[in-house]
C-alpha cells in the first residue's frame, strides 16, 4: 500500500498533466466554435475525399453494366417517344398548350458513399445546391428509386435510403392502381414491406409495384416486384414483401428529382391540415 | 526561499500584464501575411527555481495559461501549451544539465548558468510551446505547414524578446 501511494506520489506530475491536457482539450472542442468545427468535419474532410476516390476507381469495374442500363433506359425512352409520334395526329403537334407545365426536373448525379448494412442507411451524392439540388428532393435511379435529400450542401447532398428506418413512400401496385405505404424492416436489402393495403384490395404474387401520385417522386417510376402477399387471420391488411428491381448496394449513377410543383402541393396541404 | 517565490510572484504578474494587456494588440503582419503572435508568458514557467515540485508546476502552468486564454477568447489553448511545457521541463534540464548540476542555482537563468546555455534552453522551451500551442490552435493535423510556418516566425520574435527581457532585467 505504501508503495503504491509513494508510486503515485513520484508520478503525481504525470497524472496531473494528462488530466489537464484532457481539460484543455475537452475546452477547446466545446467552447471554441471553430476548433469544434474543425473537430466534426476534418473527418468528414478527409473521408469525404477519400470517398470522391474510392468511388472514382470503382466506378471503371461497373462501366460495362452501366453502359447496358444506359442503353437499356435510352431504348426504352426512344419507344416512348416513337410511340408518341405514331399517335400524335400532326394537326395536334402544333398547337400551343398553355395549360401543360413541366412538373419534373432530373439531374444526374454519382453517388459517392453509400452503405446497405445499418438500420438507418444514408448516402453522399455529388450533387448540391450549386447544381439545382434541394432539400425533400426524390433520388431515383433507371430501374428503381433510391431515397430522398434531406440536406443539401453547396456541392455535396446527402440522401435518405429507402433502405432507412424513417423512410416512408408512397407506392401503387401497377395493375390495380391500389396505394400503400413502402417501408423497410431493416431484414435485407432487396426486400421492402408494403402497408396499409386493405384486404379487400387485388394482390398477386408477381404485380409490379410503382411510384404513385402521392409522394414526389415521378409518377409510376417502377420500384419492385411483390414476392410474397398474405393477410394474417383477423387482421385488415396485407402484409406484403416486395424485391427491388434495383441493387442498392451497388448504386452508383442517379438522378435527383426536383418536383417544381411541391411547394404548391404541400402548401395545399398545410391548409387542409389546419382546418 | 520566501524572496525567490516573491520575485517569482511579481515576475509572473509582470509577464501576465505585458502578454495580456500589451503583446495581444501588437498585431505583426504585412497583408495577408498574419503568421506572428509574440510570447512571453512561457519565460515564467522557464525562470521558477529548479528545485520546484514538478506536480506544482504542472498546476501553475495549467492556471495561468486558463488566464491566459482567458483574455485571448481561446479556452484550452494555452493551457494547453503551458501544461506541456511545465510538464517536459524537468526532462530538458535534466538533458542540457551543465557540468555540476544544478548545485545553487536558484533560477535557471542567463546570470546563474551563461548565454550559451540559457540560449538553448530558451529555445527549446519556447519551441516547444509554441509548436503546441499552434497545433492545438490549427487543431488540424494535416494543416501542419501552417503549423510550421506559425511556430517558426513567432519564434524568432518571442525569442529576441526574452532575450531582450534577460538583459534588460538579467533575474539572478
Amino acid at each position: 500500500m505504501q508503495n503504491l501511494f509513494a508510486f503515485f506520489y513520484r508520478y503525481a506530475f504525470v497524472f496531473l498533466f494528462l488530466i489537464f491536457e484532457f481539460i484543455s482539450i475537452r475546452f477547446i472542442v466545446s467552447r471554441n466554435a471553430n476548433q469544434r468545427e474543425i473537430f466534426l468535419n476534418s473527418s468528414s474532410i478527409i473521408s469525404g475525399g477519400l470517398f470522391d476516390r474510392a468511388s472514382r476507381i470503382k466506378k471503371y469495374f461497373g462501366l460495362q453494366e452501366v453502359n447496358l442500363q444506359l442503353a437499356e433506359e435510352n431504348a426504352s425512352l426512344k419507344a416512348k417517344i416513337d410511340n408518341l409520334r405514331s399517335h400524335t395526329p400532326d394537326a395536334l403537334d402544333s398547337i400551343r398548350d398553355t395549360v401543360y407545365r413541366q412538373r419534373f426536373v432530373l439531374h444526374p448525379a454519382q453517388v459517392i458513399n453509400n452503405s446497405v448494412e445499418l438500420r438507418n442507411n444514408m448516402m453522399t451524392i455529388d450533387k448540391g445546391s450549386a447544381d439545382g439540388v434541394f432539400k425533400y428532393a426524390t433520388v431515383i435511379e433507371p430501374l428503381g428509386i433510391v431515397g430522398f435529400v434531406t440536406h443539401a450542401g453547396n456541392h455535396y447532398s446527402s440522401v435518405m435510403s429507402i433502405l432507412n428506418s424513417n423512410s416512408r413512400v408512397s407506392a401503387m401496385i401497377k395493375r390495380t392502381m391500389t396505394r400503400g405505404n413502402l417501408v423497410w424492416t431493416g431484414t435485407s436489402p432487396t426486400i421492402l414491406n408494403v402497408e396499409a393495403i386493405p384486404k379487400h384490395a387485388d394482390v398477386k404474387v408477381g404485380d409490379t409495384l410503382v411510384t404513385s401520385s402521392f409522394s414526389h417522386f415521378p409518377i409510376g417510376h417502377p420500384i419492385g416486384e411483390i414476392v410474397n402477399a398474405l393477410v394474417e387471420p383477423g387482421e385488415n391488411f396485407y402484409i406484403i414483401e416486395v424485391r427491388l428491381f434495383n441493387d442498392l448496394s451497388r448504386t452508383n449513377f442517379v438522378y435527383v428529382v426536383n418536383d417544381l410543383h411541391k411547394n404548391e402541393i404541400d402548401s395545399l396541404t398545410t391548409l387542409n391540415n389546419l382546418k | 526561499m520566501n524572496s525567490i517565490w516573491f520575485r517569482n510572484g511579481l515576475r509572473l504578474f509582470f509577464l501576465f500584464c505585458f502578454q495580456v494587456l500589451v503583446l495581444k494588440q501588437v498585431h505583426l503582419n504585412w497583408g495577408s501575411f498574419n503568421f506572428i503572435s509574440i510570447m512571453i508568458i512561457p519565460l515564467w514557467i522557464m525562470l521558477v527555481p529548479v528545485q520546484s515540485p514538478k506536480w506544482l508546476l504542472v498546476v501553475g502552468g495549467f492556471f495561468i495559461g486558463l488566464g491566459v486564454d482567458w483574455f485571448y477568447d481561446s479556452p484550452g489553448v494555452h493551457a494547453s501549451a503551458a501544461t506541456f511545457i511545465a510538464f517536459i521541463r524537468p526532462f530538458i534540464l535534466k538533458y542540457i544539465e551543465p557540468r555540476g548540476g544544478y548545485n545553487r542555482v536558484p533560477i535557471p537563468s542567463k546570470f546563474h548558468l551563461g548565454l550559451n546555455w540559457f540560449v538553448t534552453y530558451a529555445s527549446v522551451m519556447l519551441f516547444a510551446y509554441l509548436f503546441f500551442y499552434f497545433s492545438m490552435e490549427v487543431f488540424t493535423p494535416s494543416l501542419i505547414g501552417t503549423i510550421l510556418v506559425k511556430t517558426i516566425f513567432s519564434f524568432i520574435m518571442s525569442i529576441l524578446l526574452v532575450l531582450l527581457y534577460m538583459f534588460i532585467f538579467d533575474p539572478k
